[in-house]
């Protein structure tokens, strides 16, 4: 059976599945966390399955999926492991609150993948390496650039591996009200069932699994919210009437900054974050990697797009999400007798006019100066991930749409932490471990090495997720910054510049990463800013940073030998091999 | 093992000088994609069609779309350079 027709019927299936639970609640058979659990179970159980049905014992299979993934699966399983809990829960609510101004985000994130398509994915694929410290070490004369981007590429997605974990720790606790340390670690189990036995190869078909889910869970609840009020179900084309519905009231309720308008001197640093988020997308490891496991570098030229095309069916969404969240705030809810609230804000508010409901954390309802009557600041807003969380039931969904969107907010973190792990594990068995400790490694050593560090990483970032540490989650803005400034440099100008040295990548890499660290640190800490680009946009100064000091630094030392200047002249032609890594495929 | 040098050398340097070209045109239409929308934002965002205001269209969901056709045209004429100076893969 082909690969399209296996995840047809699993598409199928999880649709059939999803309407037979609807069935049952409809006939009050299933209590709504009956529903929510079983969705946890199915879907865990699923990936799971799939995990074990892909166990390996071949480094080739292990490490790049037997560099045998078809473009069009690659680009779904970028596609999840790119998108993270905090594009399926949180962008939405981000986009809700900060309207035009949360757009850099969304060009940004999908920016970056043009980039990768003209510099990177092509050019990697055809080297042919494991990992991406590994490109760094045999373009840049050994293990000194490997070191470098081994820290780098561990620094950043420790970080990144953390917020997923939290993700979901959050996501248990408000659907199924469970411990956050108890969810952290069933979501642990989760990641870990999908890689240990299979590594790239189990993760990748996970990948395309969650990715199914995690689509579905996003749009149904806006396009049904869509078809309710236009008669179609494509948010992203009426949310037009929203706009403009939305710029009358604001209009009337005298607000100064429009959603639809950009805050008053703020195009720099839209600029700068946008561009941050590209270079940075372009930079991360676990993105990088992915196109190590196409067949071809035709395969890999077409993946980019395909995983662009699956991205933007979310991100294409996101804003007209926010639109339509903000217009049932402002037509559903303001303006109302506090007598005649929706039912959804008793559902998902913690404090409902002085009676307390929940404790999610998300939003409460005062009514500030008595009058009865709900106005725009009478709704206090904790946290916008209400957004995504509350939609199914304004829209007037079953509570089995709620349990499909905590099911992709699942899929969302769970298969971004598995791509993390494995670029974790990776650089550790196979950089350091075999190319630096012990090169004369058995296959069989190195495979067992590599899954007993997959289980210490995932271990250690759960751990450290239930400490709650609140600058984590800031930290993984800042890894764009810190990934594309480090990475993104050394690897364009190793592709793309012969005369690139040892020297200048080394030179580059550290001083794109520690401009884009200084800054990040005084704005944070002092508010000290360069041209008033604050610091999640550092990364605007430290990739030139990057080129230049690269630049600068080869032309002072001799240029690279022949075999390495002969070695960048291969890469950019599609025929003839890869580079074989010492007979180890 | 086979080698680049097994490609006759004006072959792969008109290779090389197109696909150079090539990459920069695409970086100067993605870089125009994004960077415009944002430049113009007050004067575009006045136009409205459909109910959206255009800079903010081009900011959520156009510039987005432009994205997918730089990367599929690249593909697409990657491809095509690739045989024209014969260093496609052999499958």
């Amino acid at each position: 059976m082909s690969w399209g027709k296996i995840f047809g019927l699993y598409t199928g299936a999880f649709v059939l599945f999803t309407v037979l639970l609807a069935v049952l609640e409809y006939l009050g058979a299933i209590p709504n966390r009956a529903i929510a659990y079983t969705y946890l179970v199915v879907t865990i159980g699923v990936y799971a399955l799939i995990g074990v049905l892909s166990r390996t014992a071949r480094p080739d299979q292990y490490y790049v999926a037997g560099r045998g993934v078809p473009a069009f699966f690659n680009g779904m399983a970028t596609g999840a492991d790119w998108m993270s809990a905090a594009s399926f829960i949180s962008m939405a609510g981000a986009l809700y609150a900060t309207g035009y101004d949360g757009l850099a985000y969304v060009s940004g994130w999908t920016g970056g993948y043009v980039l990768l398509a003209i510099y990177l994915a092509p050019y990697l694929r055809k080297f042919g390496a494991y990992t991406i410290p590994d490109f760094l070490a045999l373009r840049y004369g050994g293990n000194a650039a490997r070191v470098v981007g081994l820290l780098m590429a561990i620094g950043a997605s420790f970080t990144y591996l953390i917020a997923q974990i939290t993700g979901v720790g959050i996501i248990m606790g408000r659907f199924l009200g469970m411990d956050f340390n108890v969810g952290a670690f069933v979501g642990l189990a989760g990641i870990l069932v999908c890689s240990m036995l299979g590594g790239m190869r189990a993760v990748t078909w996970t990948q395309v699994a969650q990715y199914i889910i995690l689509i579905l869970a996003y749009i149904t609840p806006v396009a049904v919210l869509s078809y309710r009020h236009f008669g179609i179900p494509l948010p992203e084309f009426t949310y037009g009437q929203v706009l403009q519905d939305i710029t009358r009231i604001e209009l009337q309720e005298g607000v100064t900054k429009l959603w639809v308008d950009m805050a008053p001197g703020g195009m720099l640093n839209w600029f700068a974050l946008c561009f941050c988020m590209m270079v940075g997308t372009a930079g991360l490891p676990h993105i990088l990697m992915r196109y190590y496991t196409t067949p071809s570098v035709k395969e890999a030229r077409s993946s980019v797009g395909w995983s662009l095309f699956f991205i933007f069916l979310l991100y294409f969404t996101a804003p007209a999400y926010g639109a339509f969240a903000r217009w049932t705030v402002l037509t559903d809810l303001i303006g109302k007798k506090v007598t005649e609230l929706p039912a959804w804000v008793f559902r998902w508010g913690d404090t409902i006019l002085g009676k307390e409901t929940n404790h999610l954390g998300l939003f409460d309802i005062v009514d500030k100066n008595g009058d009865g009557t709900l106005q725009l600041t009478d709704f206090v807003i904790k946290s916008t991930d209400f957004v995504v969380l509350a939609t199914p039931e304004i829209a007037g969904l079953p509570f089995v749409i709620t349990g499909l969107v905590m099911a992709g907010g699942l899929a969302a973190a769970l298969s971004t932490a598995d791509g993390l792990l494995l670029t974790i594990s990776n650089s550790l068995s196979h950089d350091l471990y075999y190319k630096i400790i012990n090169p004369s490694a058995s296959i069989v050593k190195r495979l067992t090495t590599a899954r007993i560090l997959l289980v210490v990483a995932a271990v250690a970032g759960a751990y450290v997720a239930t400490f709650r540490i609140n600058i984590i989650v800031a930290v993984v803005a800042y890894a764009f910054a810190l990934a594309g400034s480090g990475f993104f440099p050394a690897l364009v100008m190793g592709i793309f510049w012969k005369r690139a040295n040892k020297q200048g990548a080394i030179a580059g890499m550290v001083a794109g990463f520690l401009t884009a660290l200084i800054l990040i640190v005084l704005g944070r800490n002092w508010n000290i800013y360069i041209l008033g680009v604050r610091e999640i946009g550092a990364g605007v100064f430290g990739v030139p940073v990057g080129f230049l000091v690269i630049w600068a630094v080869s032309l002072m030392y001799p240029p690279p030998d022949q075999q390495t200047q002969d070695l960048v002249e291969e890469v950019r032609y599609p025929r003839g091999t890869t580079m074989k890594l010492e007979g180890i495929e | 093992m086979a080698s680049f040098r097994d490609i006759d050398r004006s072959k792969r340097e008109g290779y090389w000088r197109e696909t150079s070209n090539f990459t920069w045109l695409i970086l100067v239409l993605w870089f125009v994609s994004w960077v415009g929308p944002l430049v113009l934002h007050r004067w575009l965002n006045q136009i409205v069609i459909f109910g959206f205001p255009l800079s903010f269209w081009f900011a959520g969901q156009g510039s987005l779309a432009i994205f997918i056709v730089l990367i599929v045209w690249y593909a697409i004429k990657m491809n095509k350079l690739d045989r024209k100076y014969g260093v496609a893969e052999e499958v």
